[in-house]
Formats: structure tokens, C-alpha cells, sequence
């Protein structure tokens, strides 16, 4: 029957490898029943465990220990990026299978998750969750590797290292030799989950060779997961070109060692590693040469999923330079790639939008930075003058668009660029020329030719009737041959997108705006500071009455750090507050919070991701508060095609609770009697310091329609947060009169 | 007075922000009970000092100590923004001081035609005064934004005015020559009637707790300095004049001025703790 089970399990899995349209891709989202580590709150588990025996600590480290690990793990598991039953998370579940085959038990006691990032990292927790990012996975050959990977974290969890350095860090944090002592301390834990790794893999039938490429792996994943090179031809067609002059003339040494110093580090460096590993791969005879196991085809799939997940991620967090060249790897095998040029349209609209707010350092390498070939289009790029990079994205987005003119999400990405092109004082289409390069360059040559061939006279004869001016305007102009500049090879790069009739009615429509815009602003400026108070007053009032709330969260801190479970019982009160303040307003909120996971299930779960994800990107993306064009369109309109409204509100309320003593102050009032009790009744009534930060999003739009932090000294109770909420849905529920 | 209330009631319609305040509301009435453990009076009013306390015991003058002076508040208040409101207040204070210990009368010496001004010691029960003050205020808070709620500091000038309650006072006279006793136990010792009026710098650091929608508890630290202006001594001694005619009062009402104003001085700490009703 087991048999019977793994195979139709096995079966159902390779059914969902062939729905994995890599064309049309989707974000991995989670699947299945919602698991306990997600559903069960998190008070809930602490209890649990602490009714439990920790031998392995004394009474009020356990407190401690379990407080951290609970909270600190739960964070991660609701941060927006961590997803379960989906493809990865369960493929390297059954690798995972397969190294614990001889071991059912300890197999039962693991769960396996995924976390979007491009961190490559895995890690295990004392619960006995092992964590694998599609960064790392991205960054694999085979699924050998990736197997010895879990066998070092499942090592971790076997041999408990977690609550043993917990335990250790809590007796000698106050050695005066500390950080080198648990620097030491640390990488002895690192040797020996990679020497039973290595037990394990032998045992599981994998490969020796790939055990020991494992650590190229770590040593180069700072790295795209491929080294391609770059051609230099890349962007050329019959439209545009980019001279060879503007790519660098040498490569990017790859700077990595692996004997690097590894004193302050909690890892050894990966020679020590790998030394450490020989040995043992040593003491091991009859090694098998599998690089695969589980299955090739699902290992590549799987990878597939972790590059394209790669690319969102680079995307989400303004590193477009990485994602364009991770497209460029990736569109050699998916050229038709929806998603991928998607993504190159949302890159390259970024990077539009970064060189105007003159952000563009957050998105390329510095020059101590570049390393291999992925070097050679942050180099092209950071080199770009604004027009030149401005006309790149445009042109860009232009090809894409005619690529897939019925995408929506692509149209608006259009749109936008446009837009924000138009709007910048920069960019001016007068500057551009109606030829290509090639037809301007050729023409150059020409007359070149025939400036050498022909006598002076000739020549001078044909231009004898111009003026000094008009010959310099000649120059200027870019669709005369004298105006030929092989430098500014981007004006000649936009010639067939000018009399594009519907690239005219948007620039048309948004110049129509802007000076709108403008004429608003000028008269807004021209207001006295009382009538502009008044509108302003007016401008925040909304008229939003329904929205959506993602889990009100607090954060309380004491002197010694978070208090997770105060907080915990404080997000209550919070949460009562918005309910009692949305009814006394009139405000319909739909909840989503994780501590109603259990009944909402997955489907909740993503929805709450991917508000989060748009929250996330807007975050580090849109310093300058113009909005975001947000990445996941098609499960933002699910989520508000399920609730009928658009808006979303974060709320979070950091709490600090210190009473303000000095020792100084309270000596001081000695000498001053008097002022005494008011120093001390001031000292603990201003203790606590309170912040609630709101922000109101439009997920439609991808902006930030409202948002506002407010401070004051009191503390997270029930009428304090009332009130609060009460203003702040007040305000955003009035209309103006 | 009522000048200033409709001037705060105009303004209160005229608010520079729809966001200050507890659930909208921005108006505030505070009732406020005050008190106060006179430490600094007791210091310079002990038995062995210049001029002690006396209470009255079963009739009979006897050394004590003030224990508490204490009073209440009504007040209003308006925030106008997160941080910063006006206000007034009316306050009316009792405190306890020491009798006065010097009187002065005029004796008419018809053998040498003029007036002998005598002095004589006086051990007087301690007098109840109050005085009432109305301060117009500021509220305002610092690192905070939720007027009128939270932590609120004040900060107000005032008018105040002073009385010594009515009663019957007892007291002795010591003549430093009896034989020359010229019936002064007729005289009343001070004019009860007079008032004393003055300046008030106040000071208070409250925190008002919401306890429902409307209503707040509140309970602070305040500081005043309390300024009396000095007496006309409107019936003082008369020179030139006999003792029949004269000398309505042992003590003129400067002296009774420094009296209270000395009183007035020490009253610097108070604690209050009441109720507030918003509006």
C-alpha cells in the first residue's frame, strides 16, 4: 500500500511538471493544506513547548530560547517570501526523502519550505524546519548538491547545534575573548554537520565529486547562476545599435578565493571546508556516482522555477541590472517568454525611473564590484548618459510591446515609461533623429568620401549662400548629415517609434496632463499658506470607507530587545482597537491575518503574500513616493475581485517601555529638592514612547495613497489606539464638502 | 473673565486641523482636587522660630504643624492641534499661615502732646486664607501627539486674589509694659475683609488617562509662583492722631500683605488628581 502510495505521490508530481508553462510563468504560491508550523499560532507553540522538558538548558535560558526560536522562526515563515507545497518545496522534500530513506523517523520530524530570495543560503531550525531559498537552488549543477546541502542542515537539527550554541553564547557572552571564542565555536559546529553530510550523501548514493563541488557552489553564489558571456550585440537590430566603444575593452576577473579570512566569520572558509571534507569523503569507500536520484527532469525544473523566481526577486528589489542579465540567460532557452520579458519591461522601466530620481548606484555595481561577465552590462549601463539610457528603455519597452500587444500589464508598463519620459525635462523627441544609425552613419561615410574625393572648391561653392547660424543649427540637428554624431548613437536609435501613431497619442496625452499638472501647481503655489492648508486638508480626505487590513502588528521593545510575547498580546489589543474605530467610523474592513490562517487556509495565505510582496516592493523601490507598477497584477485583481475594493492598510505600532532615569538627572534633582517628584513622575509617565505608522495603498495603482506615522508617550492600550485609529480612519473615510 | 470664555469658545470653531483630538473631540473640562504638604512653612515655622504656628486646642493657643493645604480646579481646555491647546483655569486654594507676631498701636502721651507708638508681641492662632486665581493657559506637548490626551504640559499666568477666612481667631498680647495697658484687646487685630491680590506663574506636568470615550483621568505635578502685590496701609496707624480715634487695627495691611504674600511664596508644589470630561 506505501508502495502503491509513493507511486501515485510520485505520479501526481510528475503531472504537475508538465503544468509548469514556463512561457506563462506564475510565482510559486503555496499549495495544499495549510501546515501546523503556519497555522498554529505562535503563542500557542510556545506554550506547547514549554510545558515540554528541555534538558538541554536551565529553566530561564529555556524561557529565553524558545521565546527566540518561536518567534524569530514564525517571522520567517510569515515574512511574505516563504511558501509550502509547491514544486520546489516538494522536490527537495523528496531528495530529502531519499537521503533519510534508512531513517523513517527523523524523516517525519522535518518540514521543508521555500523562500523567494536571492540570498543563497539554507538553514535548519530547532523545530526541525529546514529553510532552502531559490537563490541557492538557482545556483546548483545537479541534484547532488543540493543534497548535500540538506544533509548539513539536517545535521544541524540531528545534532541539535542550535540550542547547543543558544546555550553556549548565554555562558560565555560576557568572556572578554567572546566573539573569537565563538567564532571557533561556531565553525567546529560548521565541520561537523558537513562531516555526517558527507555520511549521509554516501549513504543516499550520491556522488563524491559533486559532495566536494558543493563548495564551489557556496563560493560563487554571490554570482548570477551562470557565467555567459555578454555579447556586445545584444541590444543591436535593425533599429538601434550601441556602438562597441561603450562596453568595456577588458573582462571582470572573478575575484573569489577560497582561502579567504574567515576570523570573524561564523562559517569556516570553503578551503578549510573542503580539506575537512576530503578527509572525510576518505573515510568512505564504494561511492556511487549519481548525480541525480529523485529525478534530472524535476531537478532542472525545479532550478528553472528558482531562475525565473531569481528574476522577479532581482526585479522586486531594484537590482534590474542583475535581472536583465539573468533574462538574458534565460531567454536563450525561452525566448518567447512572457514572463520574462514582462519582467525585462518592469527592469528596464526601473532603471528609467532610477536614473531620473538619480538612484541608479541601487541598482548597478560599483566599480569594486564587478566580477565576471554580468560585469560588462553594469558597466554599459552605468555608463549611459541619461538620454542614452532613457532612449534604451524606451526602445526596450517599445520592442516588447510590439512583442505581446494584447499584455495588459505590459501596455501599462508602456504607458508609464512614457509617461515619466514626457513628464522629465530631459527628454525631448526633438533631439531625435528620423534615421537609423546605419542610414545616418552611411550617409556620413558619403559625404566623408566625397570630401576627399572632390576639390575644396566644390564643396564650398554648395554651401557659400549659408549663414555662420545656420550652419551651426545644421550641426545641431540630428537628421542632417553635418549633425551626425556617432557618440550619441541613442538619437538615431528611436527613428520607427516617432511615427508610431499610437506612440503619438499617449505622448500627446500625457503632455496634455502634464501641462495640467503644471498649471495646477502654479496655481496651488500661488495660495495663500491658509487656503493651502485647506486643500491639502481636502486632498487627504479620500472617501475610502471599505478596505482591506493586513494584520495590525505591534513590536514592544524593553532595554534588553523584543519582547516577542508582550507583543503578541498587545497585536490584541490593536486589533480590537481597528475594529472598535472602523464601526464608531462606518469604515467595512476585510481582515487577513496570520493568526486566522488556521480557518482561512492557503488561499488566505497567498493573499496575504502577495500584499506583502506589493508592500515590500513599494518599500524599497519608491523612494520617491510616484508609485510602483506592480509585479503580481493577476493575484492583486483576484484579491480584489474576492473583496470588491482596492485598498490595503499596513498598521504597525512600535512600543519602547524605559522609564527615563539617568543617574545624573536623578542626582541632580537631590541637590534641587523641589523638582524632584516632577523629574521621577515624569521619568516613568514619559516611558513609554509610542509609534503607529499607517500606510494606504492603492493596489490597483501601485501607490501609497495615504500614510503617517504618529508619535506619542503612552502606552499600547485600548482607548490610546481607539482614538488613533478612530483619527485615522476619520480621515480617510471624509469626503471633501 | 467673560471676555476671555467667549473668546475661547469663538476660537474653538476655528480649528486648524480635523485630526487633533480624542475621537474628535477637542474640548476638555477638568475638575481637579489639589494638595499640598506645606514642608517649606513648616521649616521656618516651628515652635523655636520667629513666628510659629499655633493651632487652636480646646481654646488654647498651641505649637503645631500645618499638615495639609489643599484645594480644587475647574478648567477648560481646547487643542487646537496634536500638540498644543489653550486653556484657563479657575482655582481655589486654601492654605494655612502663621498669625501675625507684631502689632503696633499709637498711645497719645498728653503730657508731651504727641503719639507713643507702642509695640507689642503677638502669639495668634494661624490663619485660614484661600485664594482664588484665574490663569489663562497653554497646553502643549513634547515628543507626543495626541492632545488632549497623554502626557500635557501646562502653562499659564494668572490673576490671583487672596482672603483670610472670617472666623474667630484667638490669640494673646504680651505688653512689654502692662501698666501701660490701653484696652487693645478692643482692637481687632487685622482687617478681615481686606483682600490681596496677585500674580501667578503656573507650571503643571499632568497625564490624562482615557478611561471610555468621554471621560479621562488625570493626575499630575503642578508649580506656581505666587507673587501678592504689597497692602495700602488703609488702617494703619494714624499719626497725630489719639488713641481713641485711631488704630483701628494692630496690623496694617502691609503687614498682613508680607504675611500672606510669604505664604503665597511657599505654596510652590501642589498634586492634583481629578476628572476630565470631553467634549
Amino acid at each position: 500500500m506505501k508502495q502503491y502510495l509513493t507511486l501515485l505521490f510520485l505520479a501526481l508530481n510528475i503531472h504537475l511538471i508538465a503544468q509548469i508553462d514556463f512561457n506563462n510563468y506564475k510565482t510559486l504560491i503555496a499549495a495544499g493544506e495549510i501546515p501546523a508550523d503556519f497555522s498554529v499560532q505562535t503563542s500557542q507553540k510556545l506554550a506547547d513547548d514549554l510545558a515540554s522538558d528541555r534538558s538541554e538548558l536551565s529553566k530561564n535560558n529555556e524561557a529565553n530560547f524558545l521565546e527566540m526560536i518561536h518567534y524569530g522562526i514564525d517571522n520567517v515563515l510569515h515574512s511574505g517570501y516563504c511558501v509550502y507545497g509547491d514544486p520546489v518545496s516538494l522536490y527537495v522534500t523528496e531528495v530529502a526523502r531519499n537521503i533519510l530513506k534508512d531513517d523513517q523517523e527523523l524523516f517525519n520530524k522535518l518540514r521543508f519550505y521555500t523562500i523567494k530570495s536571492n540570498v543563497a543560503n539554507a538553514f535548519s531550525t530547532d523545530q526541525g524546519i529546514v529553510f532552502v531559498t531559490t537563490g541557492l537552488i538557482s545556483q546548483f549543477s545537479n541534484e547532488a548538491q543540493l543534497a548535500f546541502v540538506l544533509a548539513h542542515e539536517i545535521s544541524h537539527f540531528t545534532e541539535k547545534h542550535v540550542v547547543q550554541s543558544f546555550d553556549w553564547n548565554m555562558k560565555n557572552r560576557n568572556h572578554h575573548d567572546y566573539l573569537d571564542q565563538m567564532s571557533t565555536y561556531s565553525k567546529e559546529k560548521e565541520f561537523d554537520a558537513d562531516k555526517i553530510a558527507v555520511e549521509l550523501c554516501h549513504k543516499a548514493g550520491y556522488s563524491d565529486n559533486e559532495v566536494y563541488n558543493s563548495f564551489d557552489v557556496l563560493m560563487y553564489s554571490y554570482l548570477p547562476f551562470d557565467e555567459i558571456e555578454f555579447p556586445i550585440t545584444y541590444f543591436n537590430s535593425s533599429n538601434y545599435y550601441i556602438p562597441e566603444i561603450n562596453f568595456p575593452a577588458e573582462k571582470f576577473e572573478i575575484k573569489a578565493e577560497e582561502d579567504y579570512n574567515d576570523d570573524f566569520s561564523s562559517h569556516p572558509n570553503v578551503k578549510k571546508r573542503k580539506d575537512t571534507v576530503n578527509v572525510a569523503l576518505s573515510n568512505f569507500e564504494n561511492w556511487k556516482d549519481a548525480s541525480f536520484i529523485v529525478s534530472e527532469a524535476r531537478f532542472y525544473e525545479t532550478r528553472t522555477i528558482s531562475r525565473f523566481e531569481s528574476v522577479r526577486s532581482d526585479v522586486l528589489d531594484g537590482r534590474f541590472v542583475n535581472a536583465l542579465y539573468s533574462i538574458f540567460i534565460l531567454e536563450k532557452e525561452y525566448p518567447t517568454s512572457n514572463y520574462l520579458q514582462k519582467m525585462k519591461a518592469h527592469a528596464w522601466h526601473g532603471l528609467m525611473k532610477y536614473k531620473i530620481n538619480n538612484q541608479l548606484s541601487d541598482a548597478v555595481q560599483s566599480n569594486s564590484e564587478l566580477e565576471g561577465e554580468s560585469a560588462t552590462l553594469h558597466y554599459l549601463i552605468k555608463k549611459m548618459n541619461k538620454q542614452a539610457l532613457y532612449t534604451t528603455a524606451l526602445r526596450e519597452v517599445y520592442d516588447i510591446k510590439m512583442a505581446f500587444p494584447e499584455d495588459k500589464d505590459i501596455a501599462r508598463i508602456y504607458d508609464k515609461t512614457i509617461e515619466k519620459l514626457i513628464t522629465n525635462t530631459s527628454f525631448k523627441l526633438e533631439d531625435y533623429s528620423s534615421k537609423t544609425f546605419d542610414i545616418a552613419a552611411n550617409e556620413f561615410i558619403a559625404r566623408q568620401d566625397s570630401l576627399l574625393n572632390d576639390s575644396i572648391k566644390t564643396v564650398e561653392n554648395t554651401d557659400e549662400k549659408a549663414t555662420k547660424y545656420q550652419r551651426i543649427k545644421k550641426k545641431k540637428d540630428p537628421n542632417t548629415i553635418e549633425g551626425f554624431d556617432s557618440t550619441k548613437y541613442y538619437i538615431y536609435g528611436i527613428s520607427d517609434i516617432l511615427i508610431d501613431a499610437d506612440f503619438q497619442a499617449i505622448v500627446l496625452k500625457h503632455k496634455t496632463q502634464f501641462e495640467i499638472d503644471k498649471k495646477a501647481e502654479e496655481n496651488y503655489y500661488a495660495l495663500s499658506h491658509r487656503e493651502r492648508k485647506k486643500v491639502d486638508s481636502e486632498a487627504a480626505q479620500l472617501g475610502i470607507n471599505e478596505l482591506i487590513l493586513v494584520e495590525p502588528t505591534v513590536i514592544s521593545y524593553t532595554r534588553k530587545g523584543v519582547d516577542y510575547v508582550k507583543s503578541d498580546k498587545l497585536e490584541t489589543n490593536l486589533t480590537e482597537a481597528i475594529d472598535y474605530a472602523s464601526k464608531e467610523v462606518g469604515t467595512s474592513i476585510y481582515n487577513i491575518n496570520r493568526k486566522t490562517l488556521a480557518n482561512d487556509g492557503t488561499e488566505a495565505f497567498n493573499k496575504r503574500n502577495t500584499l506583502f510582496t506589493l508592500l515590500s516592493q513599494i518599500i524599497t523601490t519608491d523612494q520617491n513616493d510616484e508609485g510602483v507598477l506592480p509585479i503580481d497584477t493577476e493575484l492583486l485583481q483576484e484579491i480584489q475581485s474576492q473583496f470588491g475594493v482596492s485598498n490595503v492598510m499596513f498598521t504597525v505600532v512600535e512600543n519602547y517601555y524605559g522609564p527615563r532615569l539617568s543617574p545624573g538627572g536623578t542626582v541632580g534633582m537631590v541637590f534641587l529638592p523641589p523638582f524632584l517628584p516632577l523629574y521621577l513622575i515624569r521619568a516613568f509617565a514619559s516611558a513609554n514612547s509610542t509609534e503607529l505608522t499607517y500606510i494606504l495603498i492603492d493596489t490597483e495603482k501601485g501607490i501609497v495613497t495615504s500614510a503617517n506615522t504618529n508619535y506619542y508617550r503612552s502606552p499600547v492600550k485600548k482607548w490610546y489606539l481607539r482614538s488613533q485609529m478612530y483619527s485615522i480612519f476619520n480621515k480617510i473615510n471624509s469626503k471633501p464638502q | 473673565m467673560k471676555f476671555f470664555f467667549i473668546i475661547f469658545i469663538l476660537i474653538s470653531h476655528f480649528s486648524f486641523t480635523q485630526d487633533a483630538g480624542f475621537f474628535g473631540k477637542k474640548n476638555v473640562v477638568s475638575i481637579n482636587g489639589l494638595g499640598a504638604i506645606p514642608l517649606i512653612q513648616n521649616f521656618f515655622n516651628g515652635p523655636d522660630s520667629y513666628s510659629p504656628y499655633f493651632k487652636n486646642k480646646n481654646g488654647k493657643l498651641t505649637p503645631a504643624k500645618d499638615l495639609f493645604n489643599g484645594g480644587f480646579s475647574i478648567g477648560y481646555s481646547h487643542a487646537f492641534t496634536h500638540n498644543f491647546g489653550l486653556g484657563f483655569d479657575f482655582v481655589s486654594f486654601y492654605s494655612n499661615t502663621e498669625g501675625p507676631v507684631v502689632g503696633l498701636y499709637s498711645e497719645y502721651i498728653p503730657d508731651y502732646g504727641y503719639d507713643n507708638y507702642v509695640s507689642v508681641n503677638l502669639d495668634h492662632e494661624a490663619l485660614s486664607i484661600r485664594t482664588l486665581t484665574f490663569l489663562p493657559k497653554i497646553e502643549f506637548q513634547i515628543n507626543s501627539n495626541d492632545l488632549p490626551i497623554g502626557i500635557v504640559n501646562q502653562f499659564g499666568i494668572g490673576y490671583s486674589t487672596t482672603k483670610v477666612i472670617e472666623k474667630d481667631y484667638i490669640y494673646t498680647i504680651t505688653y512689654p509694659n502692662p501698666d501701660n495697658y490701653n484696652g487693645l484687646e478692643n482692637k481687632r487685630v487685622f482687617d478681615e475683609k481686606a483682600t490681596y491680590n496677585g500674580i501667578t506663574i503656573m507650571y503643571a506636568f499632568n497625564v490624562r488617562t482615557p478611561v471610555s470615550k468621554c471621560l479621562l483621568i488625570n493626575y499630575g505635578i503642578r508649580y506656581t509662583l505666587n507673587y501678592t502685590f504689597g497692602g495700602e496701609s488703609i488702617s494703619g496707624i494714624i499719626p497725630g492722631s489719639s488713641a481713641n480715634q485711631s488704630n483701628n487695627y494692630l496690623i496694617d495691611d502691609i503687614e498682613m500683605s508680607n504675611i500672606i504674600g510669604k505664604n503665597r511664596l511657599a505654596n510652590v508644589i501642589s498634586l492634583n488628581l481629578g476628572l476630565s470630561y470631553l467634549f
